[in-house]
């Protein structure tokens, strides 16, 4: 139960209450047009939110062995999940699509990087002194992976674009430009909101005001440009963090100061937009991701870290899947609201649960392997 | 005309009042009005212990982070400060009057007072 709650899923759960195939309390007709304010007002926090802890000076302070363990999922991502997405999906579709493909596979690959950052369900309240550099490489290596396959995940969704004839054609230059001209406008976004804050100061109320025009203006430039709103957010967040000013800071606090709340309403709205027609090969495909993970990534974490590292019972902590997929999957559906797009949120949604349950089960069973063979050792 | 008889007493009061020991807590939210709260504690000669410490909502932020994961090993974003001063009530009031003029109301730290009903070691 302690995972589900952490792992955000119940809100999940409730989201799918709350939709068209459970109660009906949010309406099947224009839903994703209804629900679109919200999903860009989330995609913009956690963008920001991501985006704000990239200063110069923090990335700086961390070990070099970090940018390892970085480097090391970004190989596992780039290679081995994004070749099994692009098969798994290839297989889901039946057939040889580029657009499709390109997609499924663009956002499922990208949303299996990093991993879930809370620790406190595999160590408890306290973190143990000799667990310290393990919880360092969950925490930062996670938040880095996600927000260097945020900025990934833009530029590849930019390349696909649809024409008027519904058909999706690649063009890396043209999606190559999408990408530079939206990090402009990442600049000139972060630029305005500086002087927006220093007019503010630390009143809450400007700087949630300043914020829905931040998040207004991203949402825009991404819309235009046809990129992910999180990944235009998340350049403008790396760009204020990094102008030194003092109301930075306090906004820097403020946005981050929602991280459980955003989470939860994130969370949420994947709920309600679940497509309600889930089948086996949603399910395949989610266990199979889930599946690799297991795998593959304490591998990562383990071969990242020092020699002298501990991780105990963080070692199975790069399993479990990061939240930011939910946010990855939300933003491509507000730029393709297609149920294609519905069925791909609704693979990582079972990959994300799976994965927060086998860590445990596996611990679980661990324990129980351990207890009975003390038990057995002690016998006459 | 005969002069009132509270009059002394009443001074006797306040002086007696103004000297009673009180233990003044401050809770400081933010590295930022830490930093004002103790220079301006300084100007007015008040001295003090400082302890870390942290919100419920902070120990959750850094323990249970869900994308803040950077941030929740920062200091600046999960911890807060408590300030005890074991002082005189007359102290404590300028505490409190430095407080509500510098800071704006939803800006200002967290401050009470607690009587000392025994005190030994202290200075001043």
């Amino acid at each position: 139960m302690v995972v589900l709650i952490s792992g955000g899923w119940l809100a999940v759960v409730v989201g799918v209450l709350l939709g068209p195939g459970v109660f009906g309390l949010v309406g099947a007709e224009n839903m994703q047009e209804q629900l679109t304010p919200a999903l860009q007002a989330a995609m913009g926090w956690v963008g920001l939110m991501l985006g704000l802890q990239a200063r110069r000076e923090v990335l700086q302070g961390l070990p070099r062995w970090i940018w390892r363990v970085v480097s090391l999922d970004a190989l596992l991502v780039g290679l081995v999940f994004g070749t099994a997405a692009t098969l798994g999906v290839w297989a889901w579709l039946d057939r040889w699509d580029w657009g499709g493909v390109w997609w499924g596979a663009s956002i499922l690959a990208c949303a299996s990087a990093g991993w879930a950052l809370e620790t406190r369900s595999l160590v408890g309240i306290e973190t143990p002194a000799k667990y310290e550099q393990a919880r360092l490489a969950v925490r930062a290596g996670g938040t880095l992976s996600a927000l260097v396959w945020i900025l990934v995940f833009g530029l590849l969704l930019s390349i696909a674009t649809r024409g008027a004839d519904g058909a999706v054609s690649i063009d890396p230059i043209r999606g190559g430009l999408r990408l530079a001209a939206s990090a402009g406008g990442a600049v000139l976004i972060a630029v305005i909101g500086r002087f927006a804050l220093r007019i503010a100061g630390k009143k809450a109320d400007a700087q949630l005001a300043i914020f829905l025009g931040m998040v207004a203006m991203a949402a825009g430039f991404a819309g235009q440009m046809g990129v992910p709103a999180l990944t235009v957010a998340a350049m403008t967040g790396i760009v204020l963090a990094n102008l030194s000013e003092k109301g930075v800071r306090e906004f820097e606090r403020f946005i981050l100061r929602a991280d459980l709340v955003i989470a939860t309403l994130v969370a949420l709205l994947a709920g309600i937009l679940l497509s309600p027609g889930i089948g086996v090969p949603e399910v395949a495909i989610g266990c199979g991701l889930a599946g690799m993970r297991l795998v593959f990534k304490p591998i990562v974490l383990q071969r990242g870290s020092p020699a002298e590292a501990e991780s105990g019972p963080l070692s199975i902590a790069g399993v479990r899947q990061s939240p930011v997929a939910l946010a990855m999957a939300l933003s491509a559906l507000l730029i393709e609201p297609s149920s294609y797009m519905a069925r791909t949120l609704a693979v990582i949604v079972i990959a994300g649960i799976v994965c927060a349950v086998l860590p445990v089960v596996l611990s679980w069973s661990d324990q129980r392997t351990k207890s009975v063979n003390d038990v057995e050792g002690v016998a006459p | 005309m005969a002069e009132d008889p509270q009059t002394p007493d009443a001074g006797a009061d306040v002086v007696e009042r103004a000297q009673e020991r009180v233990l003044l807590i401050m809770i400081v939210g933010s590295a930022a009005a830490f930093d004002d709260v103790l220079t301006g504690l300084l100007d007015i000669g008040l001295a003090g212990t400082v302890i870390e410490s942290k919100g419920l909502m902070a120990l959750l932020r850094e323990e249970m982070p869900v994308f803040g994961g950077l941030a929740s090993m920062l200091p600046d974003n999960t911890g807060t400060k408590i300030i005890f001063s074991a002082t005189q009530r007359f102290m404590a009031d300028r505490a409190f009057d430095l407080v509500e003029s510098e800071f704006k109301a939803d800006q200002r730290p967290l401050a009470f007072t607690v009587p000392i009903e025994r005190v030994t070691g202290m200075r001043g």
